[in-house]
């Protein structure tokens, strides 16, 4: 998981009084969650990278309305998760999440992770398959949740949804994969 | 293994494409903006709005068509939703001439072009006012909970050329696309959000009126509903229902 900096509050205090070196630490502590969460929230991977970046200059432009004494990473989420489902429709795109993740997986020669090799392959592809006959919104959970391991606070912000929607949200799209994987809940 | 861990685990053996360094392009970007901690001066929040609507409208026209797309792709019916930075200090006001002239419904079916939705009084009770815009045309439904308003229904006509609603959203605002009973339909949750006028002769006026809650935009067949208030989904989609 990405790490975040000891001293967050003092880097969006002094963001908010104009200092642009504090910002770009942030960026820097942020930009890979947030690049991923684009890619589970709709944006394809060429636009990814354009909607994180517009996401960070209109979160700056927003600092002011930012509580300092709330983590600065679930209030970002949500911007870049927005830029991300906006790019989305305006591309009228229904890329599945499944062909982005599928995409993202290691390839059959290359040497798995440890994790990956946790999984096996019929069983990853078998999982990728059920997720991908999932409606958007039970996908976008299942991979916050899941494949980003975000928190329920995160998730719940990047998809605009209260805790207890995440919690429910969460239970139902197990269920429904559960069901497309032709197995009983456990 | 547990379903959540097998996915755990899947997320974990992705190989996900390296996040590019955007911190010097951000910082770039983000170098010659003004600090934050100014606020909308108090006196002249309407010329504040205005402006920022008018920038943005600006912006979204001077962009490549990609950027423009995503305005095509949100606009409904004769609501155009333009994405903004920056939003006003939350103020709901309670100044209803914002909405136009209090009318009859009589009168209102009288001005209204085409035929005019109305709600019904069995499922939502008589409004405490309704409120007639000539341009754009717009009959609004409004009941009152003093000291402000608890539920606005709009009924817009048609599509608007020059002119129209600009409805001005903040970062942290969600955008949801429905289709309700076979009408395209957004709902937008979040962060409170403003709407006006973009008048096309470089003049612009800007809504006040303006609740904390979430709206419910329907496109029925050219004609825009827009239901507003402190109301779950389910509720406004009762709402949208009980116009006849």
């Amino acid at each position: 998981m990405v790490s975040r900096p000891p001293d967050e509050r003092e880097l969006v205090a002094r963001a908010k009084r104009g200092d642009a070196a504090a910002y770009e630490d942030l960026v820097r502590a942020h930009q890979v969650i947030a690049f991923r969460v684009a890619l589970v929230t709709g944006a394809g991977v060429g636009d990814a990278e354009e909607a994180v970046q517009d996401a960070f200059v209109k979160a700056y432009r927003a600092l002011g309305r930012f509580r300092e004494t709330s983590p600065f990473r679930p209030w970002l989420l949500a911007i870049v998760a927005n830029e991300a489902r906006n790019r989305r429709r305006a591309a009228g795109r229904r890329e599945a999440l499944v062909d982005r993740a599928a995409q993202l997986l290691p390839s059959g020669g290359a040497a798995p992770s440890p994790e990956a090799a946790i999984l096996a392959r019929e069983r990853r592809d078998a999982l990728l398959a059920g997720i991908s006959r999932l409606r958007d919104p039970d996908r976008e959970i299942l991979g916050c949740r899941f494949l980003l391991e975000l928190s329920e606070e995160e998730t719940a912000s990047a998809l605009g949804v209260r805790r207890g929607t995440v919690k429910s949200r969460t239970a139902r799209a197990l269920e429904r994969l559960r069901a497309e994987l032709g197995e009983d809940a456990r | 293994m547990s379903l959540d861990g097998e996915l755990r685990a899947l997320g974990a053996s992705m190989e996900w494409p390296e996040a590019p360094n955007l911190a010097a392009a951000v910082g770039a970007s983000v170098g010659a903006m003004p600090p934050h901690q100014r606020r909308l001066s108090r006196r002249r929040p309407l010329v504040a709005v205005a402006l920022a609507v008018l920038v943005a409208v600006a912006a979204a026209l001077a962009v490549p068509q990609a950027r423009t797309a995503i305005l095509r792709a949100l606009g409904i019916g004769s609501v155009h939703i333009e994405l903004v930075d920056e939003l006003p200090p939350l103020a709901p006001r309670s100044d209803l001439s914002l909405l136009g002239l209090p009318l009859t419904l009589a009168e209102a079916r009288e001005r209204f072009h085409g035929t005019l939705l109305v709600p019904d009084p069995g499922a939502l009770g008589a409004p405490d006012e309704i409120r007639v815009l000539d341009e754009p045309q717009q009959v609004s439904y409004v009941w009152l909970e003093p000291p402000g308003v608890r539920l606005l229904v709009s009924v817009i006509s048609g599509r608007i050329v020059g002119a129209g609603f600009v409805k001005a959203i903040g970062p942290e605002t969600a955008i949801e696309e429905l289709s309700i009973d076979g009408r395209r339909a957004l709902w937008i949750t979040g962060q409170a959000h403003g709407f006006g006028l973009a008048g096309a002769g470089g003049t612009a006026g800007f809504e006040e009126l303006r609740l904390a809650g979430n709206t419910l935009l329907v496109d029925d067949d050219g004609t825009t509903i827009r239901v507003e208030g402190d109301l779950s989904l389910g509720r406004a989609i009762r709402v949208v229902r009980a116009l006849r």
